[in-house]
């Protein structure tokens, strides 16, 4: 998911989603500066990662956000701080050992 | 029509068993010694030293062999022992940093130390700005989840 979005053009398509609702490759071209088939195989890994989801309208893909993937990447930055501070409260536990061993 | 745009804050706690004082010490004087750096910075391996220069205006600094790294954030508050305040923008452009506030309270069993993530609100563009901080991570948690691998 991460790869996913270290490409800035996949961001920005991401971006419209999300900002703009659902729509097809043919809108998302005149939204974003790229081709339609780049923006076909940047959706592809998109969806690969479960970020971006796709349902057929007749002989249309209507393109949306999938709110789940972006769900997940908030819990990696919960996860993140939570990782931090528990570092952290395991640092002030050891310190508070071996100030009560020097006491000893 | 729009996606619902999720920018609630991000709040964290945990509590220390010691007194509000050294809580606030170990955190910021001694950050070093307790950061995950090797998941959780720009330089990843490369990194050696995170410092928190504590002042309002002072920056908080990833170190390695040949000197500075990157900069984490700048202080925008600073009171010690009771809070402090930063912005946030690890490995991506300053103007689309978050801002991250943490407080020390004393509570029986010793320090509660609360983290509270937010500031993509502050930018007019709300939940857009959020994604932006999102994906700014994508470097630094790629590097956590190789490390979990």
């Amino acid at each position: 998911m991460l790869d996913a979005l270290g490409d800035p053009t996949r961001r920005v398509i991401l971006e419209t989603l999300r900002t703009g609702g659902p729509c097809s490759v043919g809108v998302l071209a005149e939204r974003v500066p790229v081709s339609r088939p780049a923006i076909s195989q940047h959706l592809k890994v998109l969806g690969a990662v479960g970020l971006v989801q796709h349902e057929s309208r007749g002989t249309r893909n209507i393109y949306r956000v999938h709110q789940a993937g972006l769900d997940e990447l908030r819990s990696w930055l919960d996860r993140f701080w939570g990782d931090a501070l528990q570092a952290y409260a395991d640092h002030v536990q050891r310190t508070v050992k071996r100030t009560e061993e020097e006491r000893e | 029509m729009t996606v619902e745009q999720d920018i609630s804050p991000l709040v964290k706690t945990v509590v220390v068993p010691v007194g509000v004082d050294r809580a606030f010490e170990a955190f910021t004087a001694e950050t070093s010694a307790w950061w995950p750096l090797f998941s959780h910075s720009v330089g990843a391996a490369a990194a050696n030293e995170v410092r928190l220069e504590g002042a309002v205006g002072g920056r908080i600094v990833e170190y390695g062999a040949d000197g500075e790294i990157a900069t984490w954030g700048t202080l925008s508050h600073w009171e010690p022992p009771a809070s402090l305040s930063f912005s946030w923008h690890p490995g991506q452009d300053p103007s689309e940093a978050g801002q991250v506030t943490v407080t020390f309270e004393a509570t029986g069993e010793g320090t509660q130390v609360q983290l509270v993530h937010s500031g993509w609100e502050r930018r007019g563009d709300g939940g857009r700005a959020r994604l932006s901080y999102d994906t700014g991570w994508d470097y630094v948690l790629g590097k956590y989840v190789e490390h979990a691998r």
